[in-house]
């Protein structure tokens, strides 16, 4: 099992959030890691003159198996892919990439080429899942309901992301 | 095997569009199996937009199945549209 992180945002009175965070021991369920979390928050809080919004688990993951997962002189986080999908029940789920590869923008507009095969691929993967060992992972809402189909995919602009 | 849009029993699905039909006569001319390349090459440019929207509603009849993968080694995009081998179930659903 790869090693937990969790995640803590804190929010202050104008509204300015904050982040921390804390590794954790490999070999506990995900039930515990939330017991923990919880736990531990209540430690901060006395710490605190701000609000703790929100705790989070992240698992991080090997990616050396990416192989051409390299930064091009061009590439700019702030431009970014903004993929938008209805679940089956027809809400909306929003996939923004940063850093956006230019060449899969569609000459002379915003949108992204939905002819190249790679994103043809990635929307593919999207709408149904990718097949693993012991069946297939479907993207989802977070009210885990299936992410169905593209609704559009266009190029956007923003400020560099801060979160951690 | 089915040719130009037509399951194998001639019975054509209900209200498929031209794009469609191109996309599945691709297929078809691929043996049952085509790369998204091949896929639009049987398309006009303008058309080469629409492709995904047009193939979902087929897979979701059950005629055609797309299915992708990275090569491990090379990182090259494996991703190819394939037609479903169960023919009742698609007249069945299309009708």
């Amino acid at each position: 099992m790869p090693q937990p992180q969790i995640i803590y945002t804190v929010i202050d009175d104008s509204g300015e959030r904050g982040t921390t965070s804390m590794n954790l021991q490999v070999g506990f369920s995900l039930s515990q890691f939330g017991e923990f979390a919880a736990s531990m928050a209540t430690f901060m809080d006395a710490l605190l003159s701000g609000k703790i919004e929100s705790a989070e688990i992240c698992f991080g993951l090997s990616i050396v198996g990416l192989t051409s997962n390299t930064a091009l002189s061009s590439s700019d986080v702030e431009e970014y892919g903004a993929f938008k999908f209805d679940t089956v029940e027809s809400l909306s789920v929003d996939v923004n990439i940063p850093g956006i590869d230019e060449l899969i923008v569609a000459s002379g507009s915003d949108d992204i080429d939905l002819a190249n095969a790679d994103v043809a691929a990635f929307v593919s993967a999207m709408e149904n899942g990718l097949s693993t060992t012991d069946g297939t992972i479907q993207p989802t809402d977070v009210g885990e309901k299936d992410v169905d189909v593209l609704i559009y995919a266009r190029e956007r602009m923003r400020a560099s992301g801060k979160r951690r | 095997m089915s040719t130009n849009g037509q399951l194998s029993n001639n019975k054509k699905v209900k209200h498929m569009t031209p794009i469609q039909e191109k996309i599945i006569g691709a297929v078809d001319k691929a043996n049952g199996s085509a790369s998204w390349e091949q896929i639009m090459d049987a398309l006009e440019y303008p058309e080469r937009q629409r492709a995904l929207h047009e193939i979902r509603p087929l897979e979701k009849l059950g005629i055609l199945n797309r299915v992708v993968s990275r090569h491990p080694e090379t990182g090259k995009t494996l991703f190819v549209i394939n037609r479903v081998e169960d023919e009742a179930a698609k007249i069945e659903s299309a009708e």
